[in-house]
């Protein structure tokens, strides 16, 4: 009976535990749903937490006074272009660092390692400065080239093939295939797992870009959803449930995309040893 | 017609670590040649430089006469089999057998008919479809043949193939793979470090220690008549038993045998062969299977053996008793040390064992089997 209670409590402050966690995850999105004036009145108490009355208004409301579409495009757009040609480089650079023989690899792959504790504010100046030389400034590119070559996805790639069996790669080369045809027929398809971690940890940055775009952008036209979100705050009237309802909407693809390669990103977070 | 040469073959690791020192062999047209040694011996880093995966660091290397250190894998049409098999995990076996064809960029057709045929072959036709994760050991390791088998290539290379199947499915592949290298007459090179596995494949084994070859011959004369102490511990299952000996002449300026409390009078010509030993150590080698019985007819001398163990084989047994040389005195001579100078020495028995652990019983010999290694560790010859 002790041990009923004890349980019990444990599971109940556990319980406790995630509530406050997931909370404002809620709070999102049950005040996206509710008339604007309820979101704040209603902030402090548990009623935040119901969907009273709940109407899409919100969500009408985000695409009537911004060009949600535009910004969403945007998004998807610069976080496509940057995964995947994020994909294709970082995977063959990792590839050439663990798997072949060639003068100086050793040297530049611990340049490449250096680079991972470089954070973007630290170059953020001298890298604006470069890119209006270039006259890159307003445009997709400026979002995007700079954020393709990735020293941390380098990285897992690297870790990831090491740990694949070098007599499959053996095998290709006895049976024919060049270097490049190892890489795409044998490589590629066995280190899914590697392809997903990236490609969702590389998401992740880039949907959520906020300095760099701010920094390179200035007009609607290019700038991606978390700018729009910022533009709500200075756009009078405030309105909350409008914010919210905006920010269920960027959130939602992240979800998704997650939910697909959830399997395989476990498997590569696993594989690779990669802590989130 | 397809002949492998390698021509003083040496390998230096970037680390400096050597792994083959000098090593010269000829494989015939057809001929399916064993390497064999212990771990890290150089076998299969002769295999892999056969095959192009580890560069020549000087020596030359020939497939048909024509120089090959420098050619890609793919350039020197050869075939491997791993011993983890290395088959594309994303690919069904069909997939498998395909994908050498493909990148000979043969037509379609062409590419199914042979697959086709090598499923056949290995009867793999109703797994084509499967992925080699839902195949079991015996299944991975035909469709890793029917790999290397599919491009007709010119030398089929097999690393250890055998060893991570169990005992039974080895002896079955075993067989398989001794008849289909028979029936295709592709030159092989099989490298392997279990002896039997060795004797019963290779119409000539090589022995390898240490990097340098140690004796290349057919799996019979290796085991009548090997050529240093190496070769006879190595072939055999147990190996040779190997003792220090002395010369002592004894009456009629003859000459004697002796180790431990034993002595084995020689005749005249014997004697007179060995004349040059004396005062030189010299080493014997017996095979488990020279012992008998002490009252078989074919025993020419006894010795008495306390037995240490039995091991009962059903049709066999195997006596391991002490050794009767002093073991202090071996250590100094052979200071690279070999644990085989200091473990028990075995007798192969027929029938079912009748002594215990402990007993003193006698044990016959056949002294014509008896073997004579000079210093240098060759084989002066079976004199007796």
């Amino acid at each position: 009976m002790k041990r009923f209670w004890i349980n019990s409590a444990i599971t109940l402050s556990l319980l406790a535990l995630a509530l406050l966690f997931i909370a404002p995850i809620l709070l999102m999105l049950v005040g996206s749903l509710k008339p604007d004036a309820r979101v704040l009145v209603e902030a402090g108490s548990w009623k935040a937490l119901l969907p009273d009355q709940a109407s899409l208004q919100n969500y009408g409301d985000v695409f009537s006074r911004v060009d949600f579409s535009r910004y969403m495009f945007n998004s998807l757009w610069i976080t496509g272009c940057v995964v995947v040609a994020g994909l294709i480089v970082n995977a063959m650079a990792g590839y050439a660092f663990s798997r072949m023989q060639w003068r100086g690899r050793d040297m530049v792959f611990s340049l490449v390692l250096m680079i991972l504790i470089i954070p973007l504010e630290a170059i953020a100046v001298p890298l604006f400065y470069q890119v209006t030389l270039l006259g890159w400034r307003d445009t997709y590119i400026v979002q995007i080239v700079p954020f393709i070559a990735n020293a941390f996805s380098i990285y897992l790639f690297y870790t990831f093939f090491l740990g694949l069996p070098r007599e499959l790669e053996e095998a290709a080369r006895i049976d024919g295939a060049g270097v490049l045809r190892t890489f795409i027929s044998i490589i590629v398809p066995n280190a899914k797992p590697a392809f997903a971690s990236v490609a969702i940890l590389t998401f992740l940055t880039q949907w959520s870009a906020f300095l760099w775009p701010m920094m390179v952008t200035s007009g609607e036209a290019v700038r991606p959803l978390p700018l729009g979100i910022a533009a709500f705050f200075t756009l009078p009237p405030l309105q909350w449930g409008d914010i919210f309802a905006f920010g269920v909407m960027m959130v939602a693809p992240v979800l998704l995309l997650f939910l697909i390669f959830q399997k395989w990103f476990v498997q590569g977070v696993a594989a690779t040893g990669v802590k989130g | 017609m397809t002949t492998v040469n390698f021509k003083n073959i040496s390998k230096v690791f970037d680390d400096g670590t050597g792994a083959v020192t000098d090593f010269n062999l000829d494989i015939s047209d057809g001929e399916l040649m064993v390497l064999v040694g212990p771990s890290g011996c150089g076998k299969s880093t002769l295999l892999r430089m056969l095959a192009g995966l580890e560069t020549v660091s000087s020596g030359e290397l020939l497939i048909d006469d024509q120089i090959v250190n420098h050619c890609s894998p793919q350039e020197r049409n050869i075939a491997m089999v791993f011993q983890n098999y290395a088959l594309y995990p994303h690919m069904t076996v069909r997939r498998n057998l395909e994908f050498p064809l493909k990148m000979m960029k043969l037509n379609k057709h062409e590419v199914q008919r042979r697959a086709n045929e090598v499923a056949e072959l290995l009867g793999l036709t109703p797994l084509l479809e499967h992925k080699p994760r839902q195949l079991s050991g015996g299944q991975r390791q035909r469709v890793a043949m029917g790999r290397a088998i599919v491009r007709e290539p010119k030398v089929f290379l097999m690393d250890e193939p055998l060893s991570n199947l169990d005992a039974k499915l080895r002896l079955q592949i075993r067989n398989e793979i001794a008849t289909l290298q028979r029936r295709m007459k592709t030159t092989t090179l099989y490298v392997t470090h279990d002896q039997v596995e060795a004797m019963t494949l290779g119409d000539r084994v090589a022995i390898i220690n240490q990097g340098r070859l140690q004796q290349v011959s057919e799996p019979q004369i290796l085991y009548e008549r090997p050529a240093n102490i190496f070769v006879a511990e190595f072939i055999g299952n147990p190996g040779m038993n190997i003792f220090k000996i002395a010369l002592r002449p004894v009456q009629d300026q003859r000459l004697a045998i002796c180790w431990g409390k034993q002595q084995l009078p020689l005749n005249a010509r014997q004697t007179q062969a060995l004349q040059k030993y004396i005062g030189k150590p010299l080493f014997a080698g017996l095979r488990p299977e020279a012992f008998r019985h002490p009252d078989a007819s074919d025993a020419d001398a006894k010795i008495e053996v306390e037995i240490e163990s039995i091991e009962s084989l059903g049709h066999e047994y195997l006596l391991y008793f002490k050794n009767h040389i002093t073991t202090g005195e071996v250590d100094s001579l052979r200071a690279k040390g070999d644990n085989a100078v200091n473990q028990p020495m075995v007798a192969r028995l027929p029938g079912k064992p009748d002594a215990r652990v402990g007993d003193k019983i006698k044990l016959g010999l056949v002294l014509k089997q008896l073997y004579l290694f000079s210093s240098s560790e060759k084989l002066v010859g079976n004199i007796l």
